[in-house]
């Protein structure tokens, strides 16, 4: 498993530099924006993890309040991929407000904009916070059902987001892809922006094993502590 | 830093100044965070490894 892991970070630095070489080796400068329309090939990637990860986060959320009660190991690795995916959201998400607002400042003039694109992401990423503050910070024994829960809201949400430029008027571009007549980007630009969605995905997962690795050996520390400290216990009551 | 990284960037800056250093500081913020998490996890799995010793 260790083996097949680090195979994985290998492939996935490969196909990283190769979509670096062509977000900024091959590909065109756009014909409006010039050079900085590669942000482009590494927002959009983002955008697309930042949608996707909070379902695996959502489905291991759903797992563990299932098997809690049944089935307390297999609950207690269900958290963990839960957990582990909801920080690569986290991570994903913060690209895409970053480089969004980067790009809106050289293309629009502006920081940000208050419409219900870049608001209803905000409000993703302020879930995934609260995930996280939720799980580091609460004491109660209900940590891991009251994160659930933030999940079930986070996976309401990115329809949202997803929609949001198809429902409202935005001052985020219109849809780039699946977005009608007029969507899409010229051929020339679709090797760059496939082989970074290839790349990021794969990096996604990879940091999601990766994080999920260290959530268990946390985990199966902290039985071990306890273990002992019963063991502990049992004999100084002998 | 950034006028270190255009210089090693094939593209002369033919936009504005502007629109060329945010090209440049995103993707040095897009390498930074997922790379400085992944060096995050590599930390806390060696640290725990090496407390379980």
């Amino acid at each position: 498993m260790k083996k097949l892991l680090w195979l994985w970070f290998f492939a996935t630095f490969a196909v990283l530099a190769y979509g670096f070489y062509l977000a900024i080796f091959v590909a065109p400068a756009d014909a409006e924006q010039g050079n900085v329309f590669r942000i482009f090939f590494y927002h959009v990637p983002s955008a697309i993890m930042a949608l996707v990860f909070p379902y695996v986060n959502f489905i291991a959320a759903l797992f563990y309040l299932g098997l809690r009660r049944k089935n307390p190991l297999g609950a207690l690795k269900a958290d963990a991929f839960a957990l582990a995916a909801a920080e690569v959201t986290l991570v994903f998400t913060t690209i895409c407000l970053a480089t969004g607002i980067l790009w809106g400042k050289a293309a629009w003039g502006i920081w940000w904009a208050w419409d219900a694109r870049l608001t209803s992401l905000l409000l993703l990423w302020l879930l995934y916070v609260s995930y996280l503050l939720v799980r580091r910070f609460s004491s109660t024994g209900q940590t891991q059902t009251l994160a659930a829960i933030l999940s079930v809201f986070a996976a309401v949400d990115v329809p949202i987001v997803y929609m949001s430029i198809r429902w409202w008027r935005t001052q985020h571009p219109s849809p780039v892809f699946f977005g009608g007549q007029d969507s899409g980007v010229d051929p020339s630009m679709m090797p760059a922006f496939l082989w970074n969605l290839l790349a990021w995905a794969m990096w996604g997962v990879f940091l999601i094993s990766f994080r999920y690795g260290l959530e268990r050996m946390r985990q199966v520390r902290a039985q071990s502590i306890a273990m002992h400290a019963i063991d502990a216990g049992l004999e100084g009551n002998a | 830093m950034i006028t270190a990284i255009s210089m090693i960037l094939p593209f002369s800056p033919n936009d504005t100044a502007l629109s060329y250093r945010h090209l440049v500081l995103s993707y040095v913020l897009v390498f930074a965070i997922q790379f400085g998490y992944a060096g995050y996890i590599a930390l806390q799995r060696a640290r725990i490894k090496s407390n379980s010793k």
